[in-house]
């Protein structure tokens, strides 16, 4: 095995976070974003909530917005209200109005070890305006030039996009607005400029025209991207056979900029690649292995609130080994570590 | 005579010797004809129409007229996909529906590219429409729609666009019209209404007299069916282009005439160019993607309508 999963996972468990209203319960902690701050390892949990169910009712998480400001409050119908659609699992709809049954925002939980988390009691990011009406996910950290950029998916009734936000602190952070429209997730920062200009792997949709993809684009402020190419596609067999989509920033290595990539396959599993991609040109792929290094094997991966999901988004180095957080199941954070070259000893 | 009363309910007036453009009047073969950007330069009207030739690959011819009534077009396209170089790859199943931006001596074209990698808005340049160079893409994929504005919005060139399938009109803006950002929606789907499932950019935004900007919108309808596409219109805020002031609550033009409603794809009109000549405005738009049609009003008109529909409903 390249990577060792932590003998303390799931590091850390719905049940370890408060929810962030009266009448909402934590329904999942997971897919971390992570990085080290000071003398920390800091991960921005993606927190997931829904409801806390009473007979007869359906109770669904809203947000409500005044003057920029997201204000979580229950809604509830009753079961047998004619005007009420149940959709699915994910969801239901009233007199039109979509609901989904839980909303996520990004919170932080902190380390000394990197294995031994204390969550923050209150949101880190949280829903501020209609355009993040069903919420925060999947948030990415990319230190560059003395500044911590964040990048995350937001959801609303028009899809997901990804917006950025910065902070010096992790006590407070600024919105800069979205960088990527709907549809687009999976979003990784490089670390720094490449030919003068930011790099950032990014997962648009296209629909309906071959898979999911990742592509290359560039930016000469972080604010605006162009230059768009697809450089990884999902290829025949059953790790990749629905989607792939990028991991946390890549890290930087003699031999290439290395990333790690989920990729949804058969029976929607999601296992984990590593690539290599060109310093220079870092829209070209160097290496790619055919097998992932990473699946979901244990029963908090291959159980759970949607099983056979393990997902990274946050990878942190740290003396030659890099510390990779991942969301397992959709429910739990947990850790694997791997030693930087027992990783680049896994391309052809 | 009811047919006449019926061309009354537009508030678009269409000339009567439409279509003015079909499969018939080509001196080549090919499957369709959609979508015409207009543009008046030296005197000439010019129409930028997207053909589809019998393969199933669209590219962009020019058609010219002396007196925006009857067109000539080209026998060569005027912008093909191209079949080398860095765009080949994402142009590789055609482009299309193009609208033209002139900004000083410029003009801009944005198109449609398409290719297994997804629809992207491609950008081309021309000053004399006979030289044309390719400039990039300038969208993520999904993306449809796409215009510029004509002038820049404090110191940035702008964009509206249509993002994947999901019929949302977005607004961004570059230094460069290479580098977007600052996106933000604009409008959306209106419940029930004729612009029910999806909207997008028809034509390039028109700054006017109060300094207002004219947009000229599409709205799709889905029935039972198939999909109804028609013509509306809102104004932009003169400062901030992503507020939407006003937005007719009915279109300006539907499917009705026997060409609109019969074609490759019926009950379909499609607007991508505008000539404005004075007060009046004169409408290319394409129809169930077998001709093209010409329509005339006048801001006058268009203004009175948009305060006229929201009164009255």
């Amino acid at each position: 095995m390249i990577f060792k999963r932590s003998e303390k996972n799931p590091l850390i468990q719905p049940a370890d976070v408060k929810p962030s209203a009266v009448g909402f319960q934590v329904v999942g902690a997971f897919n971390p974003g992570a990085v080290a701050f000071k003398d920390e390892i800091i991960l921005l949990l993606r927190v997931a909530e829904n409801c806390i169910h009473e007979k007869g009712k359906v109770r669904v998480p809203v947000y409500t917005f005044q003057e920029g400001i997201g204000v979580p409050e229950v809604m509830e119908f009753e079961e047998n209200d004619p005007d009420i659609v149940l959709k699915d699992t994910r969801g239901v709809v009233y007199k039109g109005k979509d609901y989904l049954s839980s909303l996520s925002h990004i919170r932080l939980a902190r380390s000394r070890n990197g294995v031994d988390f204390i969550v923050d009691d209150s949101p880190f990011i949280f829903p501020c305006s209609s355009d993040e009406e069903y919420g925060i996910e999947d948030a990415r950290v990319t230190f560059i030039d003395g500044r911590y950029y964040i990048n995350y998916t937001i959801v609303s009734g028009d899809g997901w996009s990804t917006a950025l936000s910065v902070t010096d602190d992790f006590k407070s952070h600024e919105r800069l607005g979205v960088i990527f429209h709907p549809q687009n997730k999976d979003v990784s920062i490089f670390p720094e400029k490449v030919n003068g200009k930011y790099i950032a792997l990014h997962r648009p949709n296209n629909d309906g025209f071959g898979k999911p993809s990742i592509w290359y684009s560039e930016s000469p402020d972080l604010l605006h991207w162009g230059n768009h190419k697809c450089i990884v596609r999902p290829r025949p067999g059953v790790y990749e056979s629905m989607k792939v989509g990028g991991g946390s920033a890549p890290l930087k290595t003699d031999k290439g900029w290395l990333c790690i990539y989920h990729g949804k396959g058969d029976n929607s599993k999601y296992s984990l690649f590593p690539l290599l991609l060109d310093l220079e040109e870092p829209w070209r792929v160097i290496k790619r292995p055919e097998k992932p290094v990473f699946e979901p094997e244990l029963p908090y991966e291959t159980g759970g609130f949607f099983p056979n999901v393990v997902f990274t988004n946050g990878m942190v180095e740290k003396d030659g080994n890099i510390y990779m957080y991942y969301g397992s199941a959709d429910e739990t954070s947990c850790l694997a570590v791997a030693s930087v070259n027992d990783l680049m000893s896994t391309f052809p | 005579m009811i047919a006449k009363k019926n061309k009354q309910r537009d508030i678009i007036h269409r000339w009567e010797g439409n279509p003015i453009i079909t499969l018939d009047d080509l001196s080549f073969r090919c499957a369709d004809i959609c979508n015409a950007a207009a543009v008046k330069f030296d005197n000439i009207y010019l129409l930028l129409i997207t053909i589809e030739d019998l393969r199933g690959i669209k590219s962009l011819y020019l058609a010219r007229s002396l007196d925006g009534y009857r067109f000539s077009v080209d026998e060569k396209p005027f912008i093909t996909p191209s079949t080398a170089g860095p765009f080949e790859k994402y142009e590789k199943r055609g482009i299309a529906d193009s609208k033209i931006t002139q900004i000083d001596d410029i003009f801009y074209i944005t198109y449609i590219a398409g290719s297994e990698y997804g629809f992207r808005l491609a950008l081309a340049e021309t000053k004399d429409f006979k030289k044309v160079k390719k400039r990039g893409f300038i969208s993520e994929p999904d993306s449809k729609g796409g215009v510029l504005f004509p002038e820049k919005i404090n110191g940035k060139f702008a964009k509206l666009e249509m993002p994947h399938d999901g019929g949302r009109i977005w607004i961004s803006y570059s230094d460069d019209l290479v580098y977007w950002g600052g996106y933000s929606e604009i409008m959306s789907p209106r419940g029930g209404f004729w612009d029910f499932h999806k909207v997008g950019p028809a034509v390039p935004p028109i700054r006017v007299a109060d300094g207002r900007w004219l947009l000229i919108y599409y709205g799709v309808k889905n029935t039972s069916a198939g999909s109804l596409s028609r013509i509306g219109v809102v104004f932009l805020d003169s400062e901030d282009p992503s507020i939407v002031v006003a937005r007719t609550n009915v279109p300006i033009i539907s499917p009705r005439e026997i060409y609109e409603r019969v074609g490759d794809v019926p009950n379909t009109v499609c607007v991508c160019g505008a000539i404005f000549e004075e007060d009046k405005i004169m409408l290319y738009y394409g129809v169930a993607r077998s001709c093209i049609c010409l329509g005339m009003t006048t801001l006058d008109e268009l203004v009175e309508h948009c305060i006229a529909s929201e009164k009255e409903f």
